[in-house]
């Protein structure tokens, strides 16, 4: 099985820990790529299969970027579809999001309970998908931050560093939590569901509230009950056998069935009937062998935590825990029904899927669908400032080349001394450039030490900061410097590492000419002016 | 000192010696930095505060910040 962590902040520290309870495949996508990796058919990540896509989104990043609740909307929705639309098998999970309380977003100022309001929107939300798409599901990170505190999981220095989320502890939650999600999906389709009824069919106790005391109506909480049942009714109707598993005299629970006006399940819905005042656990057993199938096809529901940990200690049904609070009781059976009773793996279903996806994306106001990859990059209002020879930037320099493993074509360690000499030497030309888009400001980022030859330019040094890979900004930084070098040629050479494999064709695709001299080691060359896509909205200044 | 060696072990999957830094050791990048922040955090039950961590780039670095921290 192969995994994809990828999200909106430094996830491979996710990965690692989750490693350690799983020994599967896990690659990790490049910084902040999400969206272009998974919305773009031809990107590397849609070239190869993962069972499972996790997609991690800090809400306070997420509300510090995105306009307001309609755009983030929008934004999710356009993963799900796409990913959807793009992939016929795997799925797709999106963490559930957090926003500190001292977050500003774009839109509102130090209103925490804004924040509270927004953040409960996009989980609602997310909870709305995971319903309608069966491969589609969320990670309940936020129960995990309520439980332990944020300061508890939380690491805020290295999130200053290089934006790691979670702390040791934090992280090793979190696996957990994965692992449990990603086990309860993996496990097969369970047979039947046995069920509690005093305080789980309905509310309160039928041998002492009576057949007029008990809670179950079409309002208040009593329609909580009703609606349950409801839901209950839609899992037998895809093929699940229903038992009752009570601690009850049988003419008492009999009644309800056959006289309460608002029960929605009847009876004869229940294949076993055990009501009686013997051990549920042994119930449990008898039911399993009465319907000749193993105890691990059974989900128990009881609201009863003591006969939950025994039914969870004598016996292998699977029991969920009963929600504390009964307002949350239909997200709960909702979550039952998803997790043990759904149908997967109908390949034809999912055809007809993505057919409602495509019309649905028609529908939406708040989609935003992008014809390329130029095009999508133009949107992000990116602006490029080009430097030359920038003595503020020696220190910046020598750390870029210190630091920088991916995009980095000769991964040459440089001091501020030697920088100083290049800036200062007349046969060398530093560049530099400083991106901005409408995410943020990423400072100096991008750089080029040219040297200059009688007809040519050839880089010493070509890098970029993995933080703004996938905006185009090489094409127009390489496009500029073309020009600015009024030479014939520019020629770049490529000592492939470990950490640099992935840009190797990069510069293909630009028009350079590769021309491999040893196994690890390629010189590029093309003619100048170099020119990029007419499409690219990309804004250029040049100090 | 023999514990510190054995958590940079663990986190950058590679042979550590007393000498071992960012500079000559290839597992040892930006990334598994933090790794490395993480871990000794979470052993010496310490909070690292962010001007440390470039001051943390060889087993020499922090076994003299621990020395420091344990004095005060």
């Amino acid at each position: 099985m192969n995994f994809y962590f990828t999200g909106n902040y430094t996830t491979n520290f996710i990965a690692k820990e989750y490693k350690k309870y799983s020994k599967y495949n896990t690659d990790v996508g490049e910084y902040c790529q999400y969206f272009q990796d998974i919305i773009f058919s031809d990107s590397f990540y849609n070239q190869k299969e993962y069972d499972f896509t996790l997609v991690f989104l800090d809400g306070s990043e997420l509300v510090s970027s995105l306009k307001n609740i309609k755009e983030i909307k929008g934004h999710i929705e356009d993963i799900v579809q796409k990913f959807l639309e793009n992939r016929r098998k795997g799925y797709l999970i999106f963490s559930n999001v957090h926003i500190n309380t001292d977050v500003n977003s774009l839109w509102n100022y130090n209103q925490s309970e804004n924040n509270k309001k927004l953040q409960s929107e996009i989980n609602l939300f997310l909870n709305e998908l995971a319903v309608k798409h069966d491969r589609f599901f969320v990670l309940d990170i936020l129960s995990i931050i309520e439980e332990f505190g944020v300061k508890n999981l939380y690491d805020f220095s290295t999130w200053i560093y290089g934006k790691n989320r979670f702390n040791k502890k934090g992280l090793k939650l979190l696996s957990l939590e994965i692992l449990y999600l990603v086990n309860s999906i993996l496990s097969k389709r369970k047979k039947c569901l046995v069920l509690d009824l005093d305080n789980t069919l309905w509310g309160g106790i039928i041998g002492e509230d009576g057949i007029n005391g008990i809670q179950l109506s079409s309002d208040g909480v009593g329609d909580i009950y009703k609606k349950f049942q409801e839901e209950i009714l839609k899992i037998k109707n895809k093929g699940i056998i229903l038992a009752i598993c009570s601690k009850n005299n049988q003419e008492d629970a009999k009644e309800v069935f056959d006289n309460h006006p608002f029960m929605i399940l009847k009876w004869n819905d229940f294949i076993i009937h055990k009501v009686n005042w013997d051990l549920k656990s042994q119930n449990i057993q008898s039911i399993a062998k009465e319907l000749n199938i193993g105890e691990d096809s059974l989900v128990f529901i009881d609201d009863n935590p003591m006969e939950r940990k025994i039914a969870k200690e004598q016996t292998s049904c699977i029991v969920p825990e009963f929600p504390d609070d009964i307002f949350n009781l239909l997200n709960f059976i909702t979550d039952v029904g998803k997790k043990y009773f759904s149908i997967q793996n109908i390949l034809d279903e999912d055809i007809n899927k993505t057919n409602q996806y495509k019309e649905n994306i028609q529908r939406n106001d708040f989609e935003r669908s992008f014809k390329n990859y130029v095009d999508f990059v133009s949107s992000l209002s990116v602006s490029l400032t080009i430097f030359k020879n920038n003595n503020e930037h020696i220190n910046r320099v020598a750390q870029m080349t210190q630091k920088t493993n991916q995009f980095n074509f000769t991964t040459k360690r440089y001091s501020t001394e030697d920088i100083k000499f290049f800036v200062d030497n007349k046969d060398y030309d530093v560049y530099t450039g400083h991106v901005i888009d409408r995410f943020g400001d990423f400072g100096v980022v991008i750089l080029a030490i040219a040297k200059i030859e009688k007809n040519q330019i050839v880089f010493d040094t070509f890098l970029m900061s993995c933080r703004v890979i996938g905006k185009l900004v090489e094409d127009k930084f390489l496009e500029f410097i073309s020009k600015d070098c009024k030479k014939q040629k520019i020629v770049l050479e490529y000592f492939k590492t470990k950490k640099n494999v992935l840009i190797e064709s990069r510069l293909e695709k630009m028009g350079f000419n590769p021309k491999q001299i040893k196994d690890d080691y390629k010189l590029y060359s093309i003619d100048t002016p170099i020119e990029v896509d007419n499409n690219l909205k990309l804004e250029v200044n040049y100090e | 000192m023999s514990k510190i060696i054995d958590i940079l072990k663990d986190v950058l999957e590679c042979e550590v010696n007393k000498s071992t830094n960012t500079e000559n050791c290839d597992e040892w990048d930006s990334m598994n930095h933090v790794n490395v922040i993480l871990e000794l955090q979470e052993e010496y039950n310490i909070k690292i505060p962010y001007e440390d961590i470039d001051k943390l780039k060889s087993v020499k670095d922090i076994e003299e910040y621990f020395k420091i921290k344990n004095k005060k």
